[in-house]
């Protein structure tokens, strides 16, 4: 690896770290992007869609409504009750947010690159 | 480890837009909806209260509008995911003002001039959209969450051409008007749905 792309991701990662730490994870992200997108998702359906376990699910999800990023409300379906995951304003602020603190990241990384 | 984040930021930039998209394409489905499904159910009821000259069957008619307008959300929101999103203050009662204004309006001028009271709803319904555009719809696209005016479009159709309706005699001026009314429903439909696709295209 040349010299000058470990400096620049020595220097990356105490930035990398700062940025928010609930999204900041491959799983959860996923599960945001998708609420983001397509709004309220049952827990099933987000599973079924990301290719996760219902666990795995279930956990992100607990970790986000602690931290205020998601709803999660037991709703009547037609093939009976369901807890569906919904972002919250502040759900919806922080992924936005972190969206743009990544892009102008990556373009800083490609100014100093160049 | 630039290129992963790239993937990221190209995956949270496509989701912004699709965010756009499916709130622009609701938009649009449910005016071809509403505009199908109301369109319909009044050629029914014009046709009921001529053969029965009855104002019961139009009075039950407009009773008939709440329930429809529930189905109406309720194949919206089976067509595009995701209608249930985050609002803009008191969506509501800026929903209801939107409304209940023009209706009240409509009211005091039917009972001036019960002679146009047959077609009075096609310009109240215009008045309305425009109250929607003004309380709802231009706060959502400045917000940057709507790439389209379909509202404004509507409104501005049915009330250009609302003043003609006075030179047709009440029967025809009516049937006129829900015809011009799913036209126009239709074009603010097709506009909006073209708007949103726009947004992977410009």
């Amino acid at each position: 690896m040349p010299e000058h792309q470990n400096s620049s991701q020595s220097d990356a990662l105490p930035y990398l770290k700062k940025l928010d730490p609930v999204l900041m994870n491959p799983k959860r992200f996923m599960i945001a992007t998708l609420l983001y997108i397509f709004g309220p998702k049952s827990v099933g359906d987000i599973a079924k869609a990301l290719n996760l376990s219902l666990g795995d699910v279930d956990n992100h999800l607990r970790r986000m409504k602690r931290e205020g990023y998601v709803e999660l409300k037991r709703m009547p379906t037609f093939r009976g009750p369901r807890v569906f995951a919904r972002l919250t304003a502040k759900g919806i602020e922080e992924y936005e947010r972190l969206v743009d603190d990544l892009k102008n990241f990556a373009s800083g990384l490609r100014r100093g690159e160049s | 480890m630039e290129g992963s984040i790239e993937e990221i930021v190209n995956l949270g930039e496509f989701a912004k837009k699709l965010h756009i998209y499916f709130r622009t394409a609701s938009m649009g489905i449910s005016f071809l909806v509403f505009g199908a499904v109301f369109g319909g159910y009044w050629l029914v009821i014009f046709s009921i209260g001529a053969i029965y000259k009855s104002p019961w069957i139009f009075i039950g008619g407009a009773l008939g509008c709440i329930p429809l307008t529930f189905l109406c959300v309720f194949l919206v929101a089976k067509t595009v995911p995701g209608i249930r999103r985050e609002g803009i203050p008191n969506e509501g009662a800026r929903w209801v003002a939107s409304v209940i204004i023009p209706i009240a309006t409509a009211i005091l001028i039917s009972l001036l001039y019960p002679e146009a009271s047959s077609f009075l709803w096609y310009g109240v319904l215009g008045a309305s959209f425009l109250l929607v555009h003004l309380f709802i719809e231009r706060l959502l696209i400045s917000a940057g969450l709507l790439n389209a005016r379909p509202f404004l479009l509507a409104s501005i159709l049915i009330l250009l051409t609302f003043p003609a309706l006075f030179l047709l005699p009440p029967y025809i001026a009516s049937m006129t008007a829900l015809g011009l009314c799913l036209l126009f429903y239709s074009l603010a439909g097709v506009y909006a749905l073209a708007r949103a696709s726009k947004l992977f295209s410009e």
